[in-house]
């Protein structure tokens, strides 16, 4: 779809956007208010309506393919789940018909579920209440049949069998889980290019057109018959399910009093007859459409990241047609995207117990993206960019993430607006400069306009919209235990138990060199087990969990027969190996180098024997590596090794094939950098024992002494593109300093240099340490403060302490 | 490296972003010709490097001295703890006590540094200042009083076609000055009382020196902006307020003035008197009244002039 703006509309838009802009600060329409209200009144919960129209289906088929089993359990639960419109909304639905409720999956895991039943209510981090009626029926009825069956257990077995657990499942120092216990996510459907063009029905003929092609006397064949066929049959559900939404509208209709509300429903009931069966014809259905296809992606999988893409641009012809005919006024257009951004918020991504200190804030990362440029290289930032930032500017939720794309012809005023959103403290926009993410999509192989059409999923991936398939992260892991791993000769410190390799006695090394590359040893190793656990796991999703409807709205899958997890969508990469602590890395290099080797002030063994004791009784040892040179500061001495080890570990990555692509590297550790420090000993850049590491490719808690400018500078000297995954770059920032238009200005240099030096990825966490220690004291005045943990947003009330610590600890910006 | 061509600075600061446009480096040199009573930074006075003892970081231990070479420090009892006696005068700066403190305790203000030194740090962030219209303040101290360092850092910032800017407080000879002039884009200059005995009894000096400067500035074709310290007791009355806007009305005849600051005196400096072993006679003096400084904008508005309250946000 071209959704190019015309250079001529520029203008009538700049005028328009002046309008809008001015409105930026009203407050929000009595409805959405309300919306909102009732929106924090709920409680996550678990909703197991899925799971038990999963078993029934799968039950009663036995023998049936998978992927006919999962579009049939798909269509009965588009049948069987309660359907609800709640008061006063325009945009409807969701996957388990209640708020904030997630959507259990037990044919991909259930065991963390089994173990957490009594205590999901209560956990620290992001707890479930759950009806004690459902309790029962998972553990009479749905926990029983899937013993033996499920994708993690699966994957465990195949673990089991390499010896490779005790390196991968709850040591923390590779986290290979997310995989197993979770859907698959990680994409962007073409809600924008496939969805709201043909509809369901229309996907659903090219499917019948594609099997066409297709005769089961041949052996490949049998497979994409299976496949086709399943499309079909999710289309059938995602159909069915928007028409009981259409009935139930009707219904409320009939029964309500209220004028005014009985058109909305009125109107929400002819919206669902329509969509997302047909293309969608004007804006509201074109946003309701595309929120049923978030709902699909739920119903198919309890999954993160699923990511409607750059939705400024494929929404555009539809707001532009409305506003112009003049069949919708600006309010009205506004309140409608508030309805529908909230959508997004009750939408939580549930996880086990442990999963959710990775991920924590019942965050799903859906992410929405505006700005940026055209396929064809012009400015793409439109009026409804304007007014969809404004929108969440407005609203403080913390889902959808909010993503901004800045080029080196980003107008100014986008840019200011962007400083604006930034200074009310709610995490968002995060800011994604085009130049390296184009680079990024190059290096899969796609095409120029395809590169700058790219959208941000989930945390900070940059991806292509409909067309690439690339998990971003399968297994976690870290810099710095590859650090401790060659200076113990493979032991874990915390632990005492030998998971590294044997890379010799640490005070055997004669030569800054050659520990260097006992590092390096110990860090391919991380590596290679990492890729050989994230083959694993696409296999077992391959073989147990094919996605029907995912596929059927990505480019070429329902032509070629194939299903993403069969490698069928136009691009495909990964799956990503995502590496935290790449500040702590780079000083505990430059530690080692510049005071054992350099200077020779501390020898070998007495770093060792400091670091063992958590620098207890080695206080002059701590002093000295506190003081030697860290990441952040514009020094290359030190920046040196971050570039360096980005570099090698994006080599050693990439060396590595996964079903479909090349293993790809990401440095965005969302929040895992807070529980793989756990695991961590004390490092020589003066981190202490178990303390969270750095997150992305962030300087570490509290080391960047010389202000914003000498941090970017640091972060930009990493070759960023070659983390093609993508990269996370937190900063702290006094929302202070850009107060006023000069500081609003100086932001927006930062930015545009950020961009210049070659930035991929920055966000800001505005708020001031004050703030947010008093939000600890008193979480229940501080219910809407929003607050970034690495590259997300989440309720900081909602956090658990330690992370909320972790928060607090990081250096806040403040020299303006 | 010429030796003449070695600043003694105290600090280098990155992003500064109120003194002058954009975003800038600020480098700070040490010593100062005035000792302004109010002054935010006392390791600025004084040439000479100081070590500055941060009393609540020290565990006592005494290795600091046992590190300094001529024993300028010393452990005594004192109530209620035991208190570290530095003999400043002495100091020579050699940095020994600093290297060997455990807890940080103890620093040295003042280091001395090339113009190349200072100059590469400047680099560092120059596509800032190009995307931001900003540059580099020499400020501190007194820049002024280390003329040909500071004239030859102007030169290669100029030569690199880095803006620049001054803060001076205008007590030092016009010659040096006017030798700067040719590499400067802006010049800060400092009016801090028109009745030249208090302005003697305030900051050690008396201001004929000061006036004649700014008519001799006026005169030369570079933007200034005038920064007037509002100092509660000292000059936070209309009368001198006046007297110095009357002052710069008759004198800016070129319209160089482009806006005045005034600076509020904050409490930030006071805890650096400590560390330097002094007393800050002004530790009790609150800060202005902001009616006051509401009605002092107001003022310098009337005289036509632009005018910005620089206030400290924490």
């Amino acid at each position: 779809m071209d959704v190019t703006v015309r250079e001529k509309d520029q203008s009538i838009m700049r005028k328009r956007m002046k309008k809008i802009g001015k409105k930026a600060d009203d407050a929000l329409t009595p409805r959405v208010r309300e919306i909102r209200e009732a929106f924090f009144e709920v409680k996550p919960s678990v909703s197991i309506e899925r799971a038990k129209a999963t078993t029934d289906v799968y039950k009663k088929n036995p023998g049936l393919p998978t992927v006919l089993l999962r579009a049939k359990a798909f269509y009965r639960a588009c049948e069987t789940i309660p359907v609800k419109i709640h008061e006063g909304e325009l945009i409807v639905g969701h996957p388990a018909g209640k708020r904030r409720a997630g959507v259990f999956c037990p044919e991909i895991s259930w065991r963390w579920l089994r173990d957490e039943l009594d205590t999901i209510h209560e956990r620290e981090q992001d707890p479930y209440i759950m009806a004690d009626d459902d309790k029962k029926t998972l553990r009479e009825e749905i926990f029983p049949f899937w013993e033996g069956k499920s994708v993690d257990e699966y994957v465990y077995g195949e673990i089991e069998e390499l010896g490779l657990l005790p390196l991968t499942f709850n040591s923390g120092v590779i986290d290979g889980e997310l995989k197993n216990t979770n859907g698959a996510g990680e994409i962007s459907v073409g809600l924008g290019t496939i969805l709201l063009q043909k509809g369901f029905k229309g996907i659903k003929r090219d499917a019948e057109r594609s099997l066409k092609k297709f005769d089961p006397k041949n052996a490949e064949d049998i497979e994409k018959i299976y496949f086709l066929k399943a499309v079909m049959t999710t289309c059938d559900g995602m159909v069915l399910f928007s028409k009981r939404y259409a009935e139930l509208a009707k219904k409320l209709a009939n029964e309500e009093e209220n004028e005014t509300r009985r058109k909305e429903l009125e109107h929400i009931s002819e919206t669902c007859q329509r969509v997302p069966g047909e293309p969608a014809r004007n804006f509201q259905e074109a946003l309701q459409s595309i929120w049923f296809g978030q709902v699909a992606l739920f119903l198919e999988e309890n999954a993160p990241s699923y990511s409607p893409g750059r939705v400024d641009q494929y929404l555009y012809p539809f707001f532009k047609r409305d506003m112009a005919s003049g069949v919708m006024s600006s309010e009205e257009a506004r309140e409608l995207i508030c309805c529908w951004l909230i959508k997004y918020a009750e939408m939580p991504w549930l996880l086990s117990k442990f999963v959710s200190m990775y991920y924590a804030g019942y965050m799903g990362f859906q992410n929405i993206n505006l700005g940026g440029q055209t396929r064809d290289g012009k400015d793409a930032t439109n009026e409804l960019s304007y007014m969809i930032l404004d929108s969440v500017k407005s609203l403080k939720m913390y889902q959808p993430s909010l993503s901004v794309r800045v080029h080196n012809n980003s107008p100014q005023e986008f840019l200011l607006k962007i400083g604006d959103v930034v200074k009310t403290g709610i995490g968002f926009p995060a800011v994604h400069f085009d130049d390296t993410s184009i680079k990024m999509m190059l290096s899969y192989g796609v095409s120029m306009e395809d590169a700058r059409d790219y959208c941000v999923l989930g945390c900070v991936e940059p991806s292509i919209h409909g067309k690439l398939s690339q998990w971003s992260a399968c297994c976690l892991t870290n810099f710095p235990i590859a650090v401790e791993f060659a200076l113990t000769n493979g032991v874990q410190l915390v632990s005492g138990k030998k998971l590294g390799v044997e890379t010799g006695d640490p005070t055997s090394f004669r030569t800054f060199e050659e520990f260097e590359s006992a590092v390096k040893e110990q860090f391919k190793y991380l590596i290679r087990v990492s890729a050989i656990v994230s083959i694993i796991s696409q296999m077992a999703h391959k073989r147990y969990a094919p996605k029907p409807l995912a596929s059927a709205l990505m480019d070429d899958c329902v032509e070629s027969g194939k299903g993403i997890m069969s490698g069928g969508s136009r691009y495909n990469a990964g799956p990503g190996v995502i590496i935290a602590g790449t500040g702590d890395y780079a000083n505990a290099m430059a530690a080692i180098k510049k005071l054992v080797f350099e200077d020779k002030s501390l020898s070998m063994q007495r770093l060792c024997d400091a670091l063992k004791k958590d620098f207890e009784g080695y206080e002059d040892v701590y002093k000295a590596c506190v003081n030697a040179p860290k990441y952040g500061n514009d020094d290359d001495y030190v920046d040196a090794f971050a570039t360096d080890i980005v570099d090698f570990a994006a080599k050693e990555v990439n060396s590595y094939n996964g079903l479909f692509g090349k293993m790809t590297l990401g440095t965005l550790p969302v929040a895992s950098h807070v529980p793989q420090g756990l695991v961590v000993g004390a490092l020589p850049g003066g981190r202490k024992a178990t303390l969270p590491l750095s997150d992305g490719i962030s300087p570490s808690q509290g080391t960047d002494r010389n202000g914003p400018t000498a941090v970017i500078k640091s972060v930009d000297k990493i070759n960023l593109e070659a983390s093609t995954v993508g990269v996370l770059h937190n900063m702290k920032l006094d929302p202070a300093l850009i107060a006023d238009e000069r500081g609003l200005a100086n932001f927006v240099a930062l930015l545009r240099t950020h961009n210049h030096l070659g930035g991929a990825h920055i966000q800001f966490n505005c708020v001031s340490a004050e703030k947010l220690l008093d939000a600890q004291k008193h979480p229940d005045q501080y219910q809407d403060l929003m607050i970034r943990v690495a590259g997300y947003s989440a309720y900081f009330v909602e956090l658990c302490k330690e992370i909320q610590d972790e928060i607090i600890s990081r250096t806040p910006q403040s020299r303006w | 490296m010429n030796e003449k061509k070695v600043g003694r600075i105290f600090d280098i600061q990155k992003f500064s972003i109120h003194d002058g446009p954009g975003i800038r480096t600020l480098v700070f040199f040490k010593g100062c010709p005035l000792r302004c009573r109010w002054c935010s930074n006392p390791e600025s006075q004084k040439s000479t490097c100081e070590l500055m003892y941060y009393e609540q970081r020290c565990a006592l231990c005494g290795k600091c001295a046992e590190a300094c070479p001529s024993g300028n420090i010393e452990l005594v009892e004192g109530s209620p703890r035991v208190r570290h006696n530095i003999d400043r005068e002495a100091c020579k700066g050699c940095r020994e006590c600093v290297k060997i403190c455990p807890n940080d305790a103890l620093k040295v203000a003042g280091s001395d540094m090339s113009v190349d030194d200072v100059f590469s740090v400047i680099l560092q962030d120059y596509l800032f200042y190009l995307n931001s219209n900003g540059g580099v303040t020499l400020g501190g101290g007194e820049p002024a009083m280390q003329p040909e360092f500071a004239r030859e850092l102007l030169r290669r910032c100029k030569q690199n076609d880095i803006h620049t800017a001054i803060e001076t407080c205008g007590y030092v000879g016009w010659n040096v000055l006017e030798s700067l002039i040719e590499y400067l884009d802006l010049v800060f200059f400092d009016i801090k009382h028109m009745n030249s005995d208090r302005h003697k009894t305030f900051t050690g000096a008396s201001n004929e020196r000061i006036l004649k400067n700014a008519n001799r500035l006026l005169k030369v074709d570079v933007p200034i902006i005038i920064r007037i310290p509002i100092v509660t007791g000292i000059n936070d009355n209309e009368e001198n307020l006046v007297d110095t806007l009357k002052f710069l009305v008759r004198h800016n005849t070129k319209d160089a003035i482009q806006r005045i600051e005034l600076l509020p005196y904050h409490k930030l400096g006071v805890t650096k008197y400590r560390r330097l072993g002094r007393t800050c006679e002004l530790h009790d003096l609150p800060t202005p009244n902001p009616t006051f400084l509401k009605q002092a904008g107001l003022l310098v508005r009337s005289f036509g002039f632009t005018s910005e309250i620089m206030e400290i946000r924490v």
